[in-house]
């Protein structure tokens, strides 16, 4: 088994790190040899206190903000042959670590990732979330034009992920899109889906915070459609068909919201059906507003 | 029910239901039903023998060692009728006898022994709802 260093970004994680290092250090089985590296990203709440109460996890700081400059900082101070990365809100299961890094056996994958579930959802969002399975890495590795290996439950070989530069610290968001693109363009059919390797993602989200997340990741593939325009364009039919589909989805959602108040649909399926909009709608209107603006810049 | 299966019978863990630890316990789910169910830190100390295999009776005689009294039998005995009956354990192959699991040792260092616990989340997990105009969520292709 290949030797691994976990790599942890963390900003203001205090609430939730503990248990995630926690089910980190319970793992059953795995590689024996492995380190755990959190680094902090500029927390304000007392994460670095809650980490050091964990014994033989290492902790390092990074200054420049966002996921993309911690991980380089983890990356450049790993000393392990594969990197393994999770979120600082999520708990893998016992075996997570060990299922996650069995594809490296094969000396032909260089990416692989997990299956990521979501931890009790309550909320009409957190449901939403669960069962459209935005954090899905079984959808996410052949999802068009850009799959990838969504960075909360990925690992990499080190070389690798050293040979094509790291991770883009000009990303904010996306950042593990594009990682991914660059790597499968050196290594194309290279990734793997590890379905064993069980993490929860720890989700809590209100209305707002899906629309600002939504609004993130529209931001992020328009990044993507203009860093990559020479492979894939981006074009008119393309801008009919997302306005068509969120026409689409706001009639279902008034038509499902009314048979719910009028009792003949059920609630969570109306929930379900105006997140859905929601999502749709700011994820295009992130998606509209980045890759205008990037246009014109580019013209100007 | 322990009362119609022999206690002595060894169990293990499903291959398809996964643990994760947390500071105050352990959740697992069952990934065929979808269920979460949540364990205090003894329950937990009682579930983790299951992965290696053990019976009720073992279980027991662990919790006895553990600091428990013949009063905590009746909850160490529910949870282990939970664990069967919910199916989240399966007999365990016949002449794998029971192992000891270090790890549930290690859990319970300096760990006060307390009533065990296991309860199940009210919904499973993913009840995915197809829309009725396009099930896929990917706005952008």
């Amino acid at each position: 088994m290949p030797s691994v260093s976990v790599v942890l970004p963390a900003y203001n994680a205090a609430a939730t790190i503990g248990d995630t290092l926690q089910a980190l250090l319970g793992q059953s089985c795995g590689p024996s040899d492995r380190e755990i590296i959190v680094v902090d990203n500029g927390s304000t709440d007392g994460t670095p206190d809650v980490v050091a109460r964990y014994p033989g996890v290492r902790l390092l700081h990074e200054s420049t903000r966002g996921p993309a400059a911690a991980r380089n900082c983890g990356l450049h101070q790993a000393a392990k042959d594969i990197i393994v990365h999770l979120d600082a809100d999520t708990l893998p299961a016992r075996t997570w670590l060990a299922r996650l890094v069995a594809p490296f056996d094969d000396p032909r994958v260089v990416l692989a990732g997990g299956r990521t579930l979501i931890f009790h959802p309550t909320t009409p969002v957190e449901r939403y979330i669960a069962g459209a399975g935005l954090y899905e890495t079984e959808r996410a590795i052949t999802r068009p034009p850009f799959p990838f290996v969504p960075s909360l439950n990925m690992a990499v070989r080190r070389s690798v992920a050293l040979e094509v530069g790291g991770w883009d610290v000009g990303l904010l968001t996306a950042e593990d899109v594009d990682f991914s693109h660059r790597v499968l363009k050196r290594y194309p059919d290279s990734i793997a889906y590890a379905r064993d390797a069980v993490l929860f993602h720890r989700v809590r989200a209100t209305p707002e915070q899906l629309i600002r997340l939504a609004d993130s990741y529209g931001r992020g593939v328009a990044a993507m459609y203009m860093r990559y325009r020479d492979e894939v364009r981006w074009d008119i039919v393309k801008t009919v068909k997302v306005r068509g589909r969120i026409g689409l989805r706001a009639i279902e959602a008034a038509a499902l919201r009314w048979g719910a108040a009028v009792r003949i649909v059920p609630p969570a399926r109306a929930d379900f059906s105006y997140c859905h909009y929601l999502w749709s709608r700011h994820f295009a209107r992130g998606f509209f507003t980045y890759y205008r603006r990037a246009q014109w810049e580019a013209r100007a | 029910m322990l009362t119609k299966e022999p206690k002595t019978r060894t169990y293990v863990f499903r291959s398809d239901v996964v643990a994760t630890v947390l500071n105050d316990g352990a959740v697992l789910l069952d990934l065929e039903t979808k269920y979460f169910y949540r364990l205090n830190r003894t329950g937990w100390m009682i579930a983790q023998l299951f992965e290696a295999g053990t019976s009720a009776e073992g279980a027991w005689q662990r919790c006895l060692g553990w600091g428990s009294s013949e009063a905590d039998r009746a909850a160490v005995e529910a949870l282990c009728e939970t664990l069967i009956g919910e199916r989240l354990v399966e007999e365990a192959p016949e002449g794998n006898a029971a192992q000891v699991a270090a790890g549930a040792d290690e859990t319970s260092n300096g760990a006060a022994w307390t009533t065990p616990t296991i309860e199940r989340q009210a919904e499973p997990l993913q009840k995915v709802i197809i829309s009725a105009f396009d099930p896929s969520v990917p706005l952008v292709e």
